[in-house]
Formats: C-alpha cells, structure tokens, sequence
C-alpha cells in the first residue's frame, strides 16, 4: 500500500524507531501516530496501516510502549498508546544506533559520489 | 542496560495480564481509523460517500490487517482457538436436535468404556498402596496343577530356612471374632506373623507393632486395630493404646492403631479390623495351605536370580518330602504376582475382554456421529464452499469442522464420564461376585486421563471424518448440480456403514459364543437334582459346640426331628453344598500305598444324603443308621474313583486306605482301612463346566475328627409348599434354644449362583452387541434415509423413464447391503482373530463356533435389511414430477 504521490513507504525496522519518537511527544492513538509521521517528514513518509498495528502490538508485547482506552478532543473512544520507561530506554538505543547506520550510510555515498 | 532489560521484562508481563478480547479492541481501534482517515478526507473536501471508499482504499483489506495485527497478539493461535469453538458453539446451540442425538451417542459409548475401564483400573493397574510393592510378591505352592495355592507352616519355615532370595518373608492367616464379646457384630482380621509390619512396610501410626514375646504361645493378649475400627467405633481416641477390648470371650490389650492407607495386599482382607499376633506352629504333619506367605525380594538379586534359587529349593523340597508333595517334581515354590493369586488370570481376561468390546460399542457410536456431522455438513455446503469463495482458506473451513467435533465430544465426554461413574455403580450393584479391589474401583487421574483421551480421539477420528470431504468440496459444487450422484462425503458414509458392520459382527458373534456357553452350561446335568431341595446353613453355634461330637448329637436330633415333618421326603446332613468349596483327602487301595491319590473329594454325609440330592446308586448300597461309630468303617465312592481304583469292576468288597500316602499316615485314628459297599453316579460338586471329581463318602458318624467340627449343614426334600422355615426353626428350638436361626437357600438358587458369574458376563456383552446392534441399525438407516434424499432428483428421473418400484427398492437397498456386507466379511474374519481369547471363558464351544458366527451374520444383514428397506420404501413414493421440479 506504498503512497507514491507523497513519497516513500517507512523503511522496514524504522517504523518502531518512528512510533518510538512520536509517542515520546506523547500519549497518541494510532490515527495520530500516522497523521504525525507524515506530518513531520512533511509527507516524505507515509505509514502502512498494515504494518503500523502489528507494529503496535508488538512494541506493547515488548514492553516498550503500553496502551489505554482514552477520550480523544472530540469525545471519541481510542486507544492510546504512550511510552513506558522500557520504550524510552529502548528509544535511546536505537536512536543512537539509527544514527550511526545513517551517517555511516551517507559517509559512503558521500565518498564514492565524486 | 540490565535495568533497561528487567523493565522490559516486566512491562511484558504485566501485558500478558492486561490482555483482554484482544479481536474485540483490535476491531473497534480499525474503526475508529478508518473514521479518522473519512473525516480528513472530508475536511480536504471530498463527498462523504468518496471520503469513505477513499479511505478504505487506503487502510486495505480489514480482514487481511486485522488477521495480521491479531499474529502479532502474544498467543493468537489461542485467540483463534478460542474463536473457532465460541463459532462451534454458537452453531451447535442453533441446532439442538443434531448436538443432542450426536452427544448421547457419544456419552452413551464414553460412558460405558468409561465404566468399565474404571473396573480394570481399580482391579488390574491401579498400584498396590503399599512401600515399594513391585519388591512385594506372594509366594504359593504349585501342585503341579497350575494357580499357586498358598503355603502349609511347614513350607514357610522350610522357605526361611533354605532360600536367600527374600529380604523378609512374613506369613498370615485369616482370623473372624465378635467384637465386645460372643454376641458381638463379627468382624475379620488377620493373625500375623512378627516380621509382618516390616516385610509389608507399614508400621502402625499409633503405638507400635507386636514384640517377640507377644508371638510366643501363652504371650500376652495383644490387637493392634484398624484405622477404620478406630475411627467409627471408638471415636478416633488417642488415649485407646493400653486399654483392652474384648474379641469373642477373649481380652485384648491395644498396643497400636494401623495407619488409614493400611491395606493388606489382596482383596479378600480389605476390611480388615484388627490384628492379632500369628503363633505359627512348625509341624510337618500339619497339611493345610491355610498361611499367606508375602516376601519382600532382596533388592541385590535379579528376577532370574530369585526364580533359580527358588528351584533349586523346590527340588530339596520335594526329594526331601516325598510323603507332602505327592506329584513329586511337578509340584513347586512359585511366586505369584498379587494380581494372581487373588483375581486370577480369569477375571483378568474376562474384564480386556469387556473393555475391547466396549471400545468396539464407542467406536460404532463414534462412526455414527460421525455421521450425523457428514449428513449436516453436506446441508452445510452452500454455506462453505460461500465461505471458501469469500477468501477463507481450506485449512480454516477443516479446523473448524473439527473444532465442532472436538466440543462435540467434549461435551460428550462430560456427559459420558457421569453416566460411567454411575454405570460401574449400577454393574457393581449387579455383579454376582464381589470383585477383588472393588473399593479401588471409582474415578482417579488414570480414568480421567483414559476418558479425555477417547474425547480427543473421538473427537478427532469424527471431525476428521467429515472435514475432509468438506475441505475436498469445489467451487463448482455451489453453482447448481445438487443432484451429483455419490458426493465425497457419501463415500465416507459407505465407509462409515461398512466399519460399523464390522465392529458389530465382532461383537454379536462373541456375544453368541457366550451365550451358547452359557446355554450349555446351564443345560448340563449335575449329576443330582435340585428341585424342591433347600440348603440350610447355620451361622457361629453357641457356647459348648467346639467340638465334632456336640455338633454331631445336634445335627442328629435335628435331622430325626425334621424328617418328621409334614411334607419333609428327606433329609441329610453334608460337610458342603453341592458346587460350593469341598475338601481334599488322600485316599490309596488298602495295601496299595503307591495308588495313593491326593486329589479326592472327600464327603462325610448322613444316610439320606443319596435319596435327598437323588444321586443314583450305581452298585451296593446307601449308609444307613446301623453304620454307627462302632460298627465296621465304611465307604461308599462314585463311578471316576472306581474306574481308577478298580477298572475291572470288583471295586464292591475291597478296602481303602484314607489319609494315608505311601507309608506315612496323617492321623493315628484313620489307620483302619474302610470297606467300600457302594459305587454312586458321579457328581459335578466343584462346578459345572468342570469335569466329575474322584469322590469318597464316609457316613458322618464314622468321620468325627477335627474336618467335622464346624457349624452344621443340611439339605432337605421336601414336597413344594411345605412351610419349612417354619418347621426348621421350631426344630432347632427344640433341640437347642440357644442356637440362632440359620439360613435357608433353595438348592436351584445355589447351582444358579455357580454360574452366576458367567451369566453376569453374557449378559455384559450380550448387552453391548445389542447396543452395536442398535446403533448400527440407527446408523444405516440414517445413511440410507440421507442417500435418498439427495437422490430424489435422480429416483425421479428413473421412475419418470419407467423404473419400477422393485427397481427402486434393489437400486438402494442393494447399494447399502453391499456396503454391509463388506464390512461384515471383514468383522468375520476380525472376529475369528478375536474370539479366541474368549476360549477360555467359554464351556463346550470352540471359539470359531460355525454357529455363532452364522447367527452374528444373519442377525446383522437382517438389520441392515430393515434398515435400509424402510428409508428405501420412502424412495418408491417419491412423485417424478414434484421431484424434478425440485431444483
């Protein structure tokens, strides 16, 4: 279900990393977390909802993030998911590992470029 | 990092917990997506109707995603389990006329393997509730005739002293008293021997075991008692160690109290009361086999070890007693598992025999749920194949197929383990004879865990039976032919009809074979008359009847004042009823001592013993008064013991020599030969389908010795309508007031109650054929019912183009019949492998009886004849017309 108009598809295994950072914002529903993500990648991204829920439950088997039924703005009935301290730890982690794997991704580029 | 990881650790365990309908949330989330992603595309100004399909466009097929989310759920594969049996269920209750025929089926087969798997548990598999019993044997001595019989004191003694097999071997004898004195309530307990709490491994829990002094003769009187005793006649009073209780006119001092899983290897002491110290007197002369002799086997020596030591000591034995083991070298030390001695390789074989036959019943009410599930999932196969069409996948339709099975027969199971725990209660109630271990018999792990495994086999073996074809059907199946001809599913009920005939062929023809037996059994002759015989029987005699004298005087009075009686032919007195357990003596031609014959019956009767039991006289003559004690010994001996004493028929005249075995005599008293004057008819006294014994009869008179001091027994003829128990008790009255009343039995009720356990088993098995009979009738009638229905279209077409009604009839009737008798060559030639372990349950018919198999296949055919004529008929009414507008 690849959105080609607004751009990529979230590359496989970044997508936690992405649920990971939108939900240290804050407690958000699914909805929400796709509607971030292509927010802050200004539409560069876009997210599956075929992989986004079964990534969501599995992060909550994880441990890394818990969810709730919650009321959203407009009174609705939703289930949030927000981070527990597991999920930030791990959100660290993988950051800093993302990181490394993209500056060493672009140093490559970069080099063989010229 | 490690901080990080317990963390985790347990955030994931508190998810597990949290984790509720899963499917339920998972759904309502998706929803509220979709309706987010609607209302954007809304905002961006699309119609509503385009916001949606957009929208949903974008989230994808919702089945697909929620099927994905779902296997990313901790135990989804349980989640689905979970909805395949709530979707189960769900149909089932919709159709309760199906779930009810196809779970009374099933309980009716669960229930009744249940029943009796929980008889051959209680009394074959269950372990003996003793400290290692696998070390524990009983050891009996072989006459050289087969079952060990258990040991003389002598052969104990000569055991211990000669073998080094055993860690301990320990001895003990039954023992009856009245509890609080003569009048007391009778209860049984044991006399044991000192090393008994040891051997066995269960030392009292209150107080102690007996000391040596106690087992000397003359030591002090001491009763260890049962838990049970304890518990209900003395309150369960700890203080009840050093106080006395009185056993007949005896006074004991309790010195311990048994633990509650006591329990004395072997049925028959099950509720054992007390015990008392053994004071085994070693004498050679001292011929009973009255002593139970329970070794522990030394944990260091092998099985193969243990049974050569024993040979070799059974052959000092035997060279070194010529004079006890009279079949020389035949005769052996044996071990004998507990199960041997004391249920015997009969009932053994008796009860794998009911439990192949039940299985063979569930296995029919399995085959014809089965059925019922095909005949529903053929109505159901619009529905499914729509569903395969939707998208589902074949192996999702099968499973749930099978999960319909699987609570089937749950359900079943529930039901069937009920009416099994009631049925053995009923079949306990029934049986003739008490069955070993019967307060071991009732629901434990292993009758659970037998009955959930026929659930799940059955289960299994059903749903499969109509899953498969069901995963086979094709689109094509939906789209119009209804009238295919023979489906997949019809071919599994041919086979269905065929495996039920068969099972139920196995059964009618051993259930024919038993009842063939039995009808021979009860046909022959005993060799005396029963009718218009009564037994009477005298329970424990009063003070001052300890004797064979004072019980001789009485039995004598009573037989003079009976034999007055209005009504009253005759009357004797006999040591055992007919049929009933009897005694052994050593008899040997006077003179002859290497003739000597240590298998002979032995019968001490009064003069009208003969006329009574209407035995007939073949030569000489009867006992009469004048053959007092005084007078010259006599004997009379029937028509087996002449022919092997005196084959050329000169048997009247010559002497005997009794209790004498070549040159040793038992007893100083019987050195006097005996003349015989008469040859009698022989007698089936051991038992019916048992052969006449060699048999010896002294006059009562003659015979007063130790054998003779025991509670007196009478038979008496009498014209039918006397009121005897009337008469009976008066004349004990008059004779002595102090003796009770005693038990009166016709002497049919006693030849009855000697075959009453091979009754008990026809009528078992009898039984279940009759239930595989049924329901193998049920079966094909429903199997042939359901062929015509699917074949209306078809049957209409052929008597639309002419076929006759006779026509009709073969073309069904013939196809079922076909399948019938295919399965019943199979059950033939299964049941000719089967039966024989019926061979030896049986009397006078061979296990491959022509006549029982003939009459197994002719009751079976004409069942399912009928069964299959009567659905068939319905086919022969069915209007051309209305039957092609059908579709």
């Amino acid at each position: 279900m690849a959105d080609i108009e607004r751009g990529g598809e979230v590359i496989k295994g970044t997508l936690d990393l992405l649920v990971l950072k939108v939900l240290q914002l804050g407690a958000m529903h699914g909805w929400g977390i796709t509607e971030l993500i292509e927010q802050r990648s200004e539409n560069l991204l876009s997210v599956n909802q075929g992989s986004l829920y079964p990534a969501l439950y599995r992060l909550v088997r994880q441990g890394l993030i818990r969810s709730a039924w919650k009321t959203t703005a407009n009174n609705r009935r939703a289930r949030f998911y927000e981070l527990t301290a597991a999920g930030r730890d791990a959100l660290r982690e993988e950051r800093a590992q993302w990181e490394r794997l993209s500056r060493g991704v672009n140093l490559v580029l970069r080099t063989t470029g010229d | 990092m490690s901080r990080s990881w317990i963390k985790r650790v347990v955030a994931r365990a508190r998810v597990r917990l949290e984790r509720d309908a899963p499917e339920r949330d998972m759904d309502e989330e998706m929803r509220f997506h979709l309706e987010m992603a609607t209302r954007r595309n809304m905002e961006r100004g699309m119609a509503p109707d385009d916001a949606r399909q957009k929208a949903l466009a974008a989230f994808g097929g919702v089945t697909q995603h929620r099927e994905t989310a779902l296997e990313a759920v901790p135990g989804h594969w349980f989640d689905e389990l979970r909805l395949d049996l709530k979707y189960a269920l769900r149909t089932l209750r919709r159709n309760p006329g199906f779930a009810t025929s196809v779970v009374l089926t099933l309980a009716l087969g669960i229930g009744a393997t249940t029943a009796i798997f929980s008889v051959v548990n209680g009394v074959l598999l269950r372990p003996l509730p003793i400290r290692d019993p696998d070390r524990l044997t009983f050891v009996g001595w072989d006459f050289g005739k087969g079952g060990p019989s258990s040991l003389s004191p002598y052969k104990i003694d000569y055991l211990r002293r000669q073998s080094r097999s055993f860690a301990g071997l320990t001895t003990y004898k039954n023992a009856e008293h009245n509890l609080g004195g003569p009048n007391g309530r009778g209860v049984l307990g044991l006399r044991i021997a000192p090393d008994f709490f040891e051997v066995v491994g269960a030392s009292p829990v209150l107080g102690r075991g007996f000391t040596e002094e106690e087992e000397k003769p003359g030591g002090p009187a001491v009763v260890v008692l049962s838990d049970a005793l304890w518990r209900n006649e003395l309150g369960a009073d700890r203080g009840v160690i050093g106080q006395q209780i009185r056993l007949d006119d005896s006074t004991y001092t309790v010195v311990g109290v048994t633990s509650p899983a006591f329990h004395v290897p072997g049925n028959s002491l099950d509720e054992v009361a007390f015990l008392v110290p053994l004071r085994l007197e070693i004498d050679v002369r001292e011929k009973g086999h009255n002593y139970v002799a329970i070794a522990r086997l030394d944990s260091t020596r092998t099985r193969t070890q243990v049974l050569a030591d024993l040979e070799s000591v059974s052959r000092a034995f035997v060279a070194e007693h010529p004079e006890i083991a009279a079949n020389g070298t035949a005769e052996h030390y044996r071990l004998a598992a507990f199960d041997e001695l004391y249920i015997g390789p009969q009932l053994r074989r008796t009860l794998f025999v009911l439990l192949g036959a039940v299985t063979c019943v569930l296995l029919i009410a399995a085959a014809n749920a089965a059925n019922l599930l095909l005949a529903r999932a053929a109505t159901r196969e619009r529905e499914i194949t729509v569903r395969a069409a939707l998208g589902a996948k074949r192996s999702r339709i099968v499973r749930q197929l099978l999960s319909e099975g699987m609570v089937l027969s749950a359900v079943s199971g529930i039901v069937g383990v009920v009416l099994g725990t009631w049925g053995v209660r009923v079949m306990l109630a029934l049986s003739p004879t008490q069955l070993p271990r019967a307060d071991e018999i009732g629901l434990d792990h292993r009758v659970l865990a037998f009955s959930a495994g026929l659930v799940l086999l059955t289960g299994l073996v059903f749903g499969l039976t109509a899953a498969i074809p069901a995963g086979r059907l094709r689109l094509s199946a939906v789209l119009g032919e209804r009238a295919r001809g023979a489906s997949a599913s019809q071919r599994s009920r041919d086979v269905l009809v065929m495996s039920e005939t068969a099972f139920a062929i196995v059964l009618l023809a051993g259930a024919g074979l038993l009842l063939s037996s039995f009808a021979r059994l009860r046909g022959v002759d005993p060799g005396f008359t029963a009718a218009n015989v009564t037994a009477v029987r005298f329970g424990r005699m009063p003070e001052g009847y300890d004797n064979a004298e004072a019980i001789w005087r009485f039995e004598r009075q009573l037989i003079d004042r009976l034999a007055e009686v209005p009504g009253v032919q005759s009357v004797a007195g006999l040591p055992n009823f007919p049929l009933e357990r009897g005694w052994n003596m050593t008899v040997a031609r006077s003179g002859v001592a290497e003739s000597g014959d240590g298998d002979v019956e032995y019968r001490s009767i009064t003069p009208g013993y003969f006329e009574t039991l209407r035995i007939p006289m073949l030569q000489g003559r009867t006992f009469t008064a004048a053959d007092t004690r005084r007078a010259p010994h006599v004997a009379i001996i029937n028509a087996s013991l002449a022919k092997r004493f005196f084959p050329d028929g000169d048997a009247l005249g010559n002497a005997l020599d009794m209790g004498r075995y070549k040159n040793q005599w038992f007893s100083e008293e019987d050195k006097s030969p005996v003349e015989i004057v008469g040859i009698a008819a022989d007698v089936r006294e051991i038992g019916l389908d048992r052969k006449p014994k060699r048999t010896v009869y002294v006059p009562a008179a003659q015979a007063l010795n130790a054998m003779s001091a025991r509670p007196p027994l009478l038979v008496i003829r009498a014209a039918p309508g006397t009121a005897l128990r009337v008469a009976v008790v008066n004349a004990v009255r008059s004779v002595d007031p102090r003796v009770g009343a005693p038990q009166l039995q016709p002497m049919p009720a006693i030849v009855g109650a000697s075959i009453a356990e091979q009754r008990f088993q026809t009528l078992l098995l009898t039984l279940f054929a009759g239930t595989a009979l049924a329901l193998t009738a049920i079966g094909i009638f429903g199997v042939v019912s359901y062929g015509v229905q699917q074949r209306v279209r078809e049957i209409g077409v052929r008597v639309a183009l002419g076929a006759s009604s006779g026509q009709v009839l073969r073309l069904i009737v013939g196809r079922s019949l076909r399948f019938a008798v295919g399965g019943a060559v199979i059950g033939v030639v299964g049941a000719l492998g089967l039966t024989r372990f019926l061979s030896s349950i049986l009397y006078d018919v061979k296990a491959t009886d022509p006549l029982a198999f003939s009459f197994a296949v002719t009751t079976l055919l004409g069942v399912a004849f009928v069964a299959s004529y009567l659905p068939a008929r319905r086919a022969t009414r069915i209007d051309p017309v209305r039957a092609l507008r059908l579709e």
